[in-house]
């Protein structure tokens, strides 16, 4: 009898405890509850080896930067759910075959439904496993070749400047730094897009009367050595040289070749970097009249949030650093679309974005557009600056209104 | 006319830098018979680091070519020991151990440097000008080197004391190490020029284009095809391989543009070798 006492007291203090305990538990805690912070996963194709790294090693560094700061300001709240963003990269090795078996990692294996990246005619190689899959993808260049951007890619957006609205911007600031040139030399990597860059460059050039001469000098991607196309672009007549789509190494070596041939011909290099990496290839002799298309640190109408990437990409790296923010523009973008949509949903946040008419970039207000240049309003283009590099020093240029028709 | 002045210049400076990369892997393959693929990734690596004791530690640029030589050279006689001897004779194992070093340079330099744009500066500034014809010093300096140790190698092949213990050895390791001649010595020796020439190599072109951890690839291929065409077993060979090499890569993309160019390029080499697979001064199998 005592001992049945003794359990009957046990076990209504312990419900006395329990029932007394539970209303100051934490999970209890409504508010709490639907604040808890879920993971918003995103793919990242990039280029880690190969080629191609010694572009997209930064785009990746900028790629964790956008997370960082996009979680710092809270991540995403879809329907009051709080989301973190988590970015899974797989490396492209610079090969179109590379981009596929990235693409088909992060789809079938990781399972996630956005991603961002990859850059360039590498994003064609990746729509044959996405778009079926309805992946959204907000890709960070385009190069005009077929299955990049287009009707046939219903889920894939453009969230940078590329090959068409860098060329305005190219162009625009030749006019201004160089106004009397009429005739120029056209050199593009044949990276398979120069069949389809072509007559647009032609016709972007001529509408501001500036004529092109000639075929487009194509080169290899791999090439090394750039003397037989300065030796070509020394000898022509032409005003000025014109560079389209390669890296910054390709226009370096290029100037480096047709200065040392004792051209004095300005060379306009339209895809973005650094003039002070331009400077480190060609040499300070050879660095002059050159336009490269890019932000700089410290410069005269900088956003206040380019401002910001700028300073804690400094403090990071320790060392000024072009930058590019292609991959960057691409995941704040694709963010901003699905907070917009208020959706996880790939069908539902496409057609929210379609809708959109202007998204907030890094380099000011970024406009939808692209209905005629790709045949889908699917690119957002942006503000951006260029840079000048001039008697062995660089500065900076002016900041270019870009719409893409 | 003042095109073809450019180019003919072009053609030189271009062949003579092939046959600089290309010399000290012709070295070990030709007369040692070791396939030696980590050959760019060591020429990457020595261009690497002339630039941390040029430009970061600010140390005189031709002290630091020459240090970056005795390191590298170092570096081959620790290859020769621990990873090619323990496979000689059997190259499936040598391919495999080769494709390792390249991956542990290239990714080691690309995880501690990173592939931000660098260049070492001009060994020697400035630019020269003769007529219709102007080339940078630092290329012609690069000329003269490269034709230079071409020469001082097949002399020192054909005239010294080790040069002919290196052929022994190349020729029979046994019969050589009858007559006295320490074949793993020799090998180590051996190795260490290799590598000490894909130094001067390196930093010297490091100086010309850019550096970058994947710039040994396309080097390697050109070495490659210079020693095949220019026969194995002919150090000499590569001189005339180097010339036609240069020639279709300095030629070429004046016509054709784009990645055209290099795979004519490349067919054009196939089709020589159909018709001489021993190459230009290759022994005949058999």
């Amino acid at each position: 009898m005592e001992k049945g006492r003794k359990i009957f007291l046990l076990i209504v203090v312990t419900l006395v405890t329990v029932l007394v305990a539970l209303p100051l538990m934490p999970f209890s805690d409504s508010k709490i509850m639907a604040a808890e912070t879920k993971t918003l996963r995103i793919g990242v194709l990039v280029c880690l080896t190969g080629w191609f790294s010694t572009f997209d090693t930064l785009e990746w560094e900028e790629a964790q930067l956008a997370r960082d700061m996009l979680n710092e300001r809270g991540g995403i709240t879809i329907k009051g759910e709080k989301y973190q963003i988590e970015l899974l990269a797989e490396d492209c090795k610079s090969t179109a075959d590379g981009v596929v078996a990235g693409a088909n990692k992060l789809v079938y294996d990781r399972k996630v439904k956005f991603i961002a990246g990859p850059a360039a005619f590498f994003s064609a190689a990746a729509k044959e496993v996405c778009e079926p899959e309805k992946i959204l993808r907000a890709i960070s260049f385009a190069t005009n070749t077929p299955g990049e951007l287009g009707g046939d890619t219903p889920y894939t957006f453009l969230c940078h400047n590329a090959s068409v609205e860098h060329c305005i911007v190219g162009v625009t600031a030749m006019k201004q730094v160089f106004p009397k040139v009429k005739t120029v030399d056209l050199v593009n990597a044949d990276d398979g897009a120069i069949p389809y860059l072509d007559p647009i460059f032609r016709k972007i050039l001529q509408e501001q009367g500036v004529t092109v001469v000639g075929k487009i000098i194509g080169y290899p991607n791999e090439m090394v050595d750039f003397s037989p196309v300065a030796a070509k672009l020394s000898v022509s007549k032409t005003d000025a040289v014109f560079f389209g789509n390669g890296l910054p190494e390709h226009a370096a070596k290029t100037l480096k070749g047709i200065r040392e041939l004792g051209s004095p011909k300005p060379v306009i290099f339209m895809s973005s970097g650094l003039a002070e990496d331009v400077k480190r290839i060609a040499g300070k002799e050879a660095s002059s009249k050159f336009i490269i298309v890019g932000p700089m640190l410290g410069a005269t109408g900088t956003p206040p949030l380019m401002a910001e990437i700028q300073k804690r990409l400094l403090a990071t790296y320790g060392k000024e650093r072009s930058i590019h923010l292609q991959i960057f523009n691409s995941i704040w973008a694709l963010v901003k679309a699905v907070e917009a949509a208020q959706s996880l949903d790939t069908t539902v946040v496409r057609d929210k974005w379609e809708k959109l008419n202007t998204i907030e970039t890094p380099y000011g207000t970024g406009h939808m557009g692209g209905q005629k240049t790709y045949g889908i309003r699917h690119a957002l283009s942006h503000p951006e600056p260029y840079q000048i590099l001039d008697n062995g020093e660089a500065r900076f240029g002016k900041w270019v209104e870009v719409r893409v028709p | 006319m003042q095109l073809t002045l450019i180019t003919v210049v072009n053609v030189l400076i271009l062949s003579s830098m092939y046959i600089l990369v290309a010399l000290g892997f012709a070295l070990l393959f030709s007369i040692m018979g070791i396939l030696n693929f980590a050959h760019g990734a060591i020429y990457m690596v020595s261009g690497y680091i002339c630039y941390q004791l040029a430009v970061e530690w600010g140390l005189n640029q031709w002290v630091s070519l020459l240090l970056s030589v005795i390191i590298i050279g170092a570096f081959g006689v620790f290859l020769e020991k621990y990873c090619f001897r323990p496979f000689f004779g059997n190259l499936k194992r040598t391919i495999i151990v080769c494709i390792a070093i390249i991956i542990i340079l290239e990714t080691t330099v690309n995880v501690t440097v990173g592939t931000l744009v660098r260049s070492l500066p001009a060994f020697v500034p400035g630019i020269l000008m003769a007529g219709m014809i102007s080339v940078s010093a630092e290329k012609l300096v690069t000329f003269i080197i490269g034709g230079s140790l071409l020469a001082t190698m097949i002399w020192f092949i054909k005239n010294t004391k080790i040069g002919q213990q290196i052929q022994a050895v190349s020729q029979n390791m046994e019969g050589a190490a009858l007559q006295g001649i320490s074949a793993h010595r020799i090998s180590a020796l051996a190795c260490a020029l290799a590598c000490g020439l894909a130094a001067v190599a390196g930093c010297l072109m490091g100086a010309i284009f850019n550096l970058s951890p994947f710039m040994g690839g396309h080097m390697l291929l050109k070495a490659l095809e210079l020693v095949i065409l220019g026969g194995i077993g002919s150090i000499g060979g590569i001189f005339f391989a180097g010339v036609l090499i240069g020639t279709l890569d300095a030629t070429l993309p004046l016509f054709i543009g784009g990645a055209a160019s290099e795979a004519i390029g490349l067919g054009v080499i196939i089709i020589f070798l159909l018709f001489r697979p021993q190459g230009f001064f290759g022994r005949e199998a058999g």
